[in-house]
């Protein structure tokens, strides 16, 4: 369905929102929605720098399934999740 | 006896999610203290696989009409059913309707776990016995 129809149907029981209003509330429904059913996934890729300890992850992202890592030979492999954190903080 | 431990595998790569962001370093068993966990020494390929929201619909003046939601189109009249709530909610002469579109919202949320479980994959199908 393409967004005019989606705020054609809005209009039609509520006629005073306003544009930009119906669309924010769209974009919320659409969060909860995505929360709630996990029904979205995706995979990206990015390349790490040497030393580097953490990476910064989007805003769009809603839970790490897992982790694949390339190993010496270069092979994607996939890597344990830590429970909690290293005891020592390295904030690099 | 004697254990042969050449084959035991001391290091591994782990990650950890902490403030938005994620952490990785590699886990050495032998070692002790600060030194347990160490960054990554070179620069490698990362794979994340996620769950993810969609993207949002643009706000901005040259709002293109003809954009689509990423979810599937079964479900985008339930997203319409929860605008169509959020209204009624605003409107206490009209607020006996909001219950009805949260309804089915709802039942859009319960038909989104079922797809997203479900793994395009379809289930068990019963076959029932009938004589002719």
């Amino acid at each position: 369905m393409k967004l005019q129809q989606m705020i054609d149907q809005v209009k039609k029981h509520h006629p005073d929102l306003g544009l930009n209003e119906i669309i924010h509330l769209l974009n919320q429904a659409s969060d909860e929605f995505c929360a709630r059913t996990l029904l979205l996934d995706e995979a990206t890729q990015f390349t790490t720098t040497a030393s580097q300890r953490y990476y910064g992850l989007k805003d769009t992202i809603l839970e790490i399934k897992s982790v694949d890592l390339e190993d010496k030979d270069g092979n994607h492999v996939t890597i344990k999740r830590l429970m909690g954190r290293p005891q020592y903080r390295d904030l690099t | 006896m004697a254990h042969n431990t050449e084959n035991i595998i001391t290091k591994h790569n782990v990650y950890w999610i902490e403030r938005d962001s994620i952490g990785l370093a590699e886990y050495d068993s032998t070692r002790t203290g600060k030194n347990t966990y160490t960054s990554l020494t070179s620069a490698l390929t990362v794979t994340l696989f996620y769950y993810k929201k969609a993207t949002h619909f643009n706000t901005n003046d040259a709002t293109d009409m003809t954009e689509q939601s990423e979810l599937p189109l079964q479900f985008h009249q339930y997203l319409v059913d929860r605008v169509v709530q959020l209204g009624y909610e605003q409107k206490p002469e009209m607020i006996q309707m909001a219950p009805y579109f949260e309804q089915k919202f709802e039942k859009g949320i319960k038909e989104g776990k079922m797809f997203a479980n479900r793994g395009r994959v379809s289930g068990i199908r019963h076959v029932k016995q009938s004589s002719f």
